[in-house]
């Protein structure tokens, strides 16, 4: 067997008819022991937090006891004068952020998809970001960009002799999308590079020879061509997006007022900062609900994509 | 006239690659700062290095805490891909009926916002005794990293080509020899991509962490937060421990891009 | 779908008894006792200097009474959280905690913590004279108690005070009197803030109960104002709340810091020791830090004066850090022989040698204000001491209200309660809000936990 991987036949499992199930018990053994461990480590907490979002449970006050209190829980969440302005925080940042970082991911990419000196190096100074801790993240952008008397908003002010601008209190979200975007834009870039570099090279040819330009080719072959790439590098950005904790917790910890709340961090806020275990475990399961909207509706159309290939 | 464009264009592309790194080699730098040149400002550029952070830092116990992080993250890789890897295999190999909702279901585990609940994860692991063990950190990162794995490692799986698959499973050799023989190798690269990515939110994670351990199984991240002070001007320190913190997985990084860049693209990553 | 979701409801209800009955039975679980040697005690700390000096220090402790120390250090909310969870889920696996005079007596009240009467009974006569309760603060001892029964022991105390740059001022032509009030504060910081292009005056802003509301409320109660009055109503839109909030923020947007939702403690720490700054009003504990040569550009050049004042005099808060025995712990005796070093005469010596007397722990013992070398390296001793003597912690406002505390409220949903409130006025430094739009907010919050805290008849 010493066949390369790229020289073989070109018919994948995508493209065929999957395997006919040989015999029942060895896919039951494969898929049972993950099925059942994720199960344990994320479903029964998770049925456990269900079962507490209807208690009444102030930690603080152990002599008030665990009471039953049916929905009011989520009646008083989704009552909240400031629930709306968190669902639409957690909207703005995830989609701001992933948007940015698609352009801007696609934007390295290319710059990264042609030959220069040192390019192994220039790639390694890009997407280090993305190893860094998120906690860390956020306390660097914060004493090192964004702060108006020693950062880098102090000296460009005083270079333009204006005002420093005051990112965490006057525009907290957008501060936050900066610093996600700092570390997730070289991971899109890393995943659209791939794409790129799997790119048949005649193609790009053909379009030469047709007289395109190179926005053309862009739009017309590298884009389409990039299309399952794009849906993956958006996927998984959207699982650790949405749950952005870290870099809002040391940089503005969801305020001013609730202005960079999102969902993830108002069940920290109900729960870690007020101690309501009851009130806290209530907006997880909203949010866990939301989420999951979200993505049935994207999955289906990532499954009918798919789909009409396959046939 | 072309070269000079692309002459220009590379140009420009350290420029935006030198921005893109600068708060992390400022990071590097100012661990080599006294704490009083760290908060200085205009910065300095030109200074003596001092290495009393770092030493500080190291001489804290630094070492008990990278151990930890380096045997849980090992360890909780191993064994998402342990459960992980079978189930890729299967989704993409066999018909299942209900291959696409397995997928979705273990997908969807991971949009549980983790505040919502680490409560009852610390009283299940407290019941059992496990808190502040390496155990706890290795099961509740594996049960975080499995459905990745399962995610991408599909997709590379379901890019074999078919021949070999089906060779692989009717030569007389044992199904879990083909397995290790002819369709692991195959995706080596993605295999690649998807360890470093879960060693990569392994050795990352805090909220689990520090609510699940006090000293004996504390990681990285933990022993970083004592740097994270509220009460005093430890810049140039905590400087120092997080580059200590980070260093170990942005080498592996580096090391591993290319793999990294191989196996995302081997895998077409199909939906 | 529908078929799931009961299942899934069982599934829970089922897993909830199971774990019911687990979490009944295990508690007793021990790890084995061992001797009084070969003790090892957790104990967790805060992250601030003079715990990081404790713990270079603590290897003295260890030699002499072979007990060894395993310190958990976190910053102040990681710390905070981490030990609510411990005990409050009966992990119980910190031997020592270090609680505040906030955390104490409510800690006490939910037996959390060991009482300390017992132990002192029990010490010989030399060991209970070496030690010297009656030296430590007496105001300081209070808020640590609980029914009259000490909880803890502090390892440091402080109030609040005003602090400012000499040079500034005097390049300002203005004089600080030793007690200012908040308008001639007001007013210098203004002027400089004008005359220099730089803070008049830093004020903490960042969210939290611990931190803006900590200067804010002694602000309010300096104003006249009050959180409730007597029968638990919510005083936050009264005219004299309102005043004093209406001050704090119009003073910081026109002549504090830029971003100031963004200072702590920190922040502005490193702010005033860098020369930035005029003014700041905030914890003694600072002057420390200000004096220290390694960190502070400013080293003689700072001027002291007691917090101001308005309506009301005697505004500096009370605050201590103190360490206290976990209920749950298995060593009790080894980590008393702990806790009593940590806050010993000895101990502030042992600092005062190694580290210089500047960086003693203040605010805890009469013999440390009384030593000529701390008064010495100190020269805001003074202040300090009779700011802790005088500060109100019983009777904090010119109005009578329900609660103890100056710069918090000493009910346990005063973290939930200090949190949100703060987030609002947050939004009103931040522009998002009117103060008025922002107080109305806050007083439907307050209104809201006095009735669910059970406070409200």
């Amino acid at each position: 067997m010493k066949m390369d991987e790229r020289a073989l036949p070109q018919t994948t499992l995508a493209q065929s008819q999957p395997l006919k199930k040989k015999s029942g018990p060895p896919v039951k053994r494969l898929i049972w022991p993950g099925i059942i461990f994720v199960a344990i480590m994320t479903q029964i907490p998770f049925i456990v937090t269900i079962y507490y979002s209807l208690q009444e449970w102030n930690i603080l006050r152990p002599a008030q006891g665990v009471q039953f209190v049916g929905l009011s829980n989520f009646i008083d969440a989704l009552t909240s004068s400031h629930f709306l302005h968190v669902v639409l925080n957690t909207f703005i940042l995830t989609f701001c952020s992933i948007l940015l970082c698609l352009i801007l991911g696609m934007a390295f990419a290319l710059m990264l998809n042609r030959n220069f000196f040192a390019k192994g190096l220039v790639r390694t100074m890009m997407v280090s970001p993305f190893f860094v801790m998120p906690a860390v993240a956020g306390i660097v952008w914060k004493t090192m960009v964004f702060d108006p008397s020693f950062g880098f908003s102090y000296f460009i002010a005083n270079v333009t002799a204006t005002q420093p601008i005051e990112w965490l209190s006057h525009y907290p979200l957008a501060a936050i999308i900066m610093i996600i975007t700092w570390q997730w834009a070289p991971f899109f870039m890393l995943v659209l590079l791939a794409g790129l570099q799997s790119l048949p090279q005649d193609q790009l040819e053909a379009a030469s020879l047709d007289g395109a330009s190179n926005t053309q080719k862009i739009f017309y072959v590298i884009i389409p061509h990039l299309f399952r790439y794009l849906e993956v590098v958006t996927m998984l950005g959207l699982i650790f997006i949405l749950q952005i904790f870290g870099q809002i917790y040391v940089t503005t910890s969801g305020g001013p007022g609730f202005s960079s709340t999102n969902l993830t961090f108002l069940t920290y806020r109900d729960a870690f900062q007020n101690w309501e275990i009851g009130q806290g475990s209530a907006v997880g399961v909203i949010a866990v609900i939301i989420t999951l909207i979200v993505m049935m509706f994207l999955f289906n159309i990532l499954r009918r994509r798919f789909k009409e290939e396959l046939s | 006239m072309r070269s000079l464009r692309s002459g220009l264009g590379t140009f420009f592309t350290y420029i935006v690659a030198f921005l893109w790194f600068f708060p992390v080699l400022w990071l590097f730098i100012t661990g080599f700062k006294t704490e009083g040149a760290a908060s200085q400002f205009p910065p300095s550029f030109i200074f003596q290095p001092i290495f009393e952070h770092y030493h500080l830092v190291w001489s804290h116990g630094a070492l008990h805490y990278l151990i930890n992080s380096a045997e849980i993250t090992i360890l909780s890789t191993a064994l998402s891909l342990l459960l992980g890897v079978p189930v890729a295999y299967a989704l993409a190999v066999y018909r299942l009926k209900h291959a696409d909702d397995i997928l979705f279901w273990f997908i969807s585990t991971r949009f549980l916002p983790i505040a919502g609940v680490i409560i009852p994860i610390y009283v299940f692991f407290q019941s059992l005794g496990l808190l502040d063990t390496q155990l706890v950190l290795i099961l509740v990162y594996a049960g975080m990293n499995t459905p990745l794995v399962i995610w991408m490692m599909r997709s590379f799986f379901k890019d074999i080509p078919y021949d070999l698959i089906e060779s692989s499973q009717v030569d007389g050799a044992s199904g879990l020899q083909g397995f290790f023989k002819i369709t692991l190798p195959l995706v080596r690269s993605g295999l690649v991509s998807t360890i470093l990515i879960c060693m990569v939110f392994a050795w990352n994670e805090f909220f689990f962490a520090i609510t699940l351990t006090y000293t004996n199984a504390s990681t990285m991240p933990v022993y970083m937060a004592q740097f994270m002070s509220q009460e005093g001007l430890f810049w140039a320190q905590m400087s120092a421990a997080a580059t200590i913190a980070i260093l170990p997985v942005l080498l592996l990084g580096w090391f591993s891009q290319k793999s990294l860049v191989r196996g995302l693209t081997m895998g077409a990553v199909k939906g | 779908m529908k078929k799931l979701l009961h299942l899934g409801v069982l599934a829970a209800l089922s897993f909830c008894l199971v774990l019911a009955g687990c979490g009944g039975t295990s508690s007793t679980g021990g790890q084995g006792e061992g001797g009084s040697e070969n003790v090892t005690l957790t104990v967790a700390v805060v992250n601030n200097p003079d715990m990081k000096i404790m713990e270079g220090l603590s290897s003295n402790f260890e030699k002499d009474t072979g007990i060894k120390l395993n310190f958990v250090t976190l910053p102040e909310n990681e710390l905070r959280k981490k030990v609510t969870e411990d005990v409050a889920l009966g992990a119980g696996k910190f031997d020592v905690v270090m609680v505040s005079n906030y955390s104490a007596p409510i800690w006490a009240k939910n037996k959390w913590l060991e009482p300390l009467g017992s132990y002192f009974d029990n010490m010989s006569d030399s060991e209970r004279k070496a030690y010297d309760l009656d030296d430590i603060f007496k105001p300081i001892k209070a808020g640590l108690s609980y029914n009259d029964e000490l909880y803890a022991l502090p390892f440091y105390g402080e109030s609040s005070m005003l602090y400012y740059n000499k040079e500034m001022l005097k390049k300002a032509n203005v004089e600080m009197p030793l007690h200012p009030t908040w308008q001639q504060v007001a007013d210098i910081a203004r002027k400089i803030h004008k005359q220099q292009n730089v803070p008049g005056i830093v004020l903490r802003g960042l969210p939290g109960w611990g931190q803006i509301l900590a200067p804010l409320d002694t602000v309010i109660n300096a104003f006249g104002g009050r959180w409730y009055d007597k029968e638990w109503n919510a005083k936050l839109t009264s005219p004299d709340t309102k005043k004093a909030v209406k001050f704090y923020v119009n003073l910081l947007k026109e002549a504090g810091q830029p971003g100031a939702t963004s200072t702590g403690f920190t922040e502005a720490l490193t702010l005033m020791s860098q020369g930035k700054a005029a003014m700041w009003y905030d914890a003694t504990v600072a002057a420390g830090t200000l004096n220290n040569p390694d960190s502070s550009k400013v080293v003689g050049k700072i001027g002291y004066a007691y917090a101001p004042k308005a309506k009301k005099d005697n505004n500096g808060w009370l605050y201590s850090w103190a360490l206290a025995i976990e209920k749950g712990s298995k060593h009790k005796d080894a980590a008393f022989k702990f806790i009593t070093w940590a806050t010993s005469k000895d101990y502030i010596n042992l600092v005062g040698k190694e580290k210089g007397w500047v960086s003693a722990p203040p605010g805890t013992r009469k013999s440390t204000y009384n030593n000529p070398e701390y008064q010495k390296a100190a020269p805001f001793a003074k202040i300090v001491l009779n700011s802790i003597k005088n500060a109100e912690y019983k009777h904090p406002t010119v109005d009578p209200v329900p609660y103890q505390g100056i710069q918090f409220l000493a009910i346990p949903e005063f973290q939930k309660l200090g949190n949100e409130v703060s987030q609002q006025i947050a939004a009103s430094i931040a522009g998002k809000k009117t103060v008025d739009q922002a107080l109305q907010a806050s007083q439907k919050i307050a209104d809201k936990v006095a009735k669910e805290g059970g406070y409200k008849k």
